[in-house]
């Protein structure tokens, strides 16, 4: 049942296997998130075993070791599954730009496991921060992956006029890859000034009220445009304004506790989901822009498609 | 025979030359310096430690715990690391013995260690739980070691002279050791009176430091002679 053609709608498993992947990878995230917020990167040395084994010594009941050593295990399994959509993209896939994403993945993936494991075994801030990004990047490939292979990339309806979603929309993207980067150096820097006494959290707070203030006007933009874009679009801003609500209450709870990283509920939680909500205004933003760009070919092919 | 009595006087003289000149030095002629180090004002007290973050050291600790960072009875502190810090010349053989460090309870034991550059430390994990040995040196490179079975040994050894150089558990963060890393031998740690002794210092006057991990710091000027025994206390108050 090869009738992946472009602009066809891919085999279900893909689907299914593309929407796996982006929970799952939620899911990693958050687990990343909460290893940083509880500096439990180090609770396991070594790597890629942990304490010489597949499962340390009853890992899942000491808090630290089961925080770090559950992220490797759903690092794993989100890691076998990307590769096996990857590789199905690949082999199934005619797009070309549907191909490379899936090759994308696979590569990101790989490439995120060996920066979390040389973090480890380096003993790297530097990488810390730089694997944190980098989860982010490899959420919102993913989110591509999703986005070309769902229903409305190829229905009709995906074929309004997008144009004028796309500049701001480019503007976001690059306002929340800026932002995120920026937040994952804020989350890696040493020492106990506290949120406030840190010069990037300046800058951060800075870039959040630029975003709030673009999702203003975008979500206007969006709201006049139909289709998977607009949706898209108007779903993007709900998420960034929940996310400038969490911004401030982290910053407030970090700030009046005076101890980030602590081991408290509210303190790995709340950090934690700021990230974890930053990924998901990442993915909407990557397939928001995706669906404003979408290749104008598709109708033709559709077409062709339907004819066969 | 001539031929062997020459060599015997030339050995003599040559390792007589390296002594006055300042080389190899065998640390077991000179003075000492003694001490004891008080505190002024109500000693903090100690807090209880939770260690509930693993099940194992609860277990260990069936009567709780109490932090040891701050170790002060009837005004005197113990764990205070007192070293020469400045005066010191030549070279010093390292100890051919090994600096031991134990993890048991869940705790570094002693807390407060002094080891002369390039001498084997051998870290023993005597819990029933899994430990990760960190240390955090700036002068020579980091190591982070699993110590995953009761009974594990590991020996590691520090290249460079350091004050002080923090050891941790990134799985237990109440555990920290600190090694002062010397390239001579004339540290002591004070007891739980206070007190310490730095013996067989060479003739001389020195600058000693005594350091407290959360007191801080605090010098003297000391001046030994042959054979002698000078005191010098330090006092400690709270950190502002
Ligand atoms: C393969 C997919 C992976 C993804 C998508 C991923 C994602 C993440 C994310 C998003 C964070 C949080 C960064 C932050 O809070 O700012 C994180 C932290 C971390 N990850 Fe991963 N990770 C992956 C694999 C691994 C692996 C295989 C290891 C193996 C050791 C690892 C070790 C760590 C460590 C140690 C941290 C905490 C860094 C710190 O010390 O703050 N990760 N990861």
């Amino acid at each position: 049942m090869s009738e992946l053609s472009t602009g066809n709608l891919p085999d279900r498993k893909i689907r299914v296997l593309a929407v796996a992947a982006l929970l799952m990878a939620f899911v990693l995230v958050v687990a990343g998130g909460l290893v940083t917020s509880r500096d439990a990167g180090l609770a396991v040395p070594d790597w890629p075993l942990s304490y010489g084994g597949i499962n340390p010594p009853r890992w899942y009941e000491i808090d630290k070791v089961r925080t770090e050593h559950g992220h490797r295990l759903i690092a794993a399994s989100v890691a076998v599954v990307t590769c096996l959509l990857g590789l199905a993209l690949y082999r199934n896939d005619t797009r070309k730009y549907a191909r490379t994403l899936g090759l994308a993945a696979i590569a990101a993936v790989l490439a995120q496991a060996l920066m979390g494991g040389l973090r480890v075994i380096w003993l790297s801030l530097d990488l810390a921060m730089v694997h944190g990004w980098f989860g982010q990047a490899f959420f919102g490939i993913l989110a591509a992956i999703v986005t070309v292979t769902s229903p409305s990339w190829v229905n009709d309806e995906a074929l309004e006029d997008h144009t004028p979603l796309q500049r701001p929309g480019i503007i976001m993207l690059s306002l929340i890859g800026l932002q995120l980067a920026i937040g994952v150096s804020l989350r890696h820097m040493p020492g106990s000034a506290g949120v406030l006494g840190h010069p990037l959290f300046y800058l951060h707070l800075l870039i959040g009220l630029s975003i709030l203030f673009a999702s203003l006007r975008l979500a206007r933009q969006a709201s006049r445009t139909g289709g998977p874009a607009g949706r898209t679009t108007r779903r993007l801003c709900g998420v960034l304004w929940l996310q400038v609500g969490l911004g401030i209450a982290t910053a407030t709870l970090l700030q009046l506790s005076g101890q980030e990283g602590s081991a408290g509920l509210a303190l790995s939680w709340l950090p934690t989901l700021h990230v974890a909500v930053g990924a998901g205004a990442l993915g909407l933003a990557v397939a928001g822009l995706l669906y404003a760009y979408r290749p104008p070919l598709q109708r033709d092919e559709q077409l062709a498609a339907d004819l066969n | 025979m001539m031929n062997l009595l020459l060599r015997g006087i030339a050995v003599t003289a040559v390792t007589t030359a390296m002594l006055l000149a300042g080389g190899v030095h065998i640390a077991d002629a000179g003075g000492s310096i003694t001490g004891t180090v008080s505190f002024e004002g109500d000693a903090p007290s100690r807090r209880p430690i939770r260690m509930s973050a693993d099940p194992a050291c609860d277990a260990a600790n069936p009567d709780g715990r109490l932090g040891d960072a701050i170790l002060i009875a009837d005004g005197k502190v113990q764990n205070v690391f007192v070293y020469l810090k400045e005066g010191v010349t030549g070279t010093f053989e390292k100890p051919t013995e090994m600096l031991k460090i134990d993890q048991k309870g869940c705790m570094y034991s002693p807390r407060i260690v002094g080891t002369m550059v390039g001498q084997t430390i051998e870290i023993t994990n005597s819990d029933s739980t899994l430990h990760n040995v960190h240390s955090m040196p700036k002068e020579s490179k980091q190591f982070n070691q699993a110590m995953p079975i009761k009974g594990m040994k590991i020996k590691k050894r520090f290249t460079a002279a350091e004050i002080m150089v923090r050891v941790k558990c990134d799985v237990h963060p109440w555990m920290a050791a600190w090694v002062g890393v010397l390239d001579h031998p004339f540290f002591a740690v004070s007891a739980a009176d206070g007190s310490f002794t730095i013996e067989n210092v060479p003739a001389g006057t020195y600058t000693v430091e005594a350091w407290h991990e959360k007191f801080g710091t605090r010098t003297a000027s000391v001046t030994v002679s042959e054979g002698g025994s000078v005191g010098s206390d330090f006092s400690f108050a709270r950190a502002n």
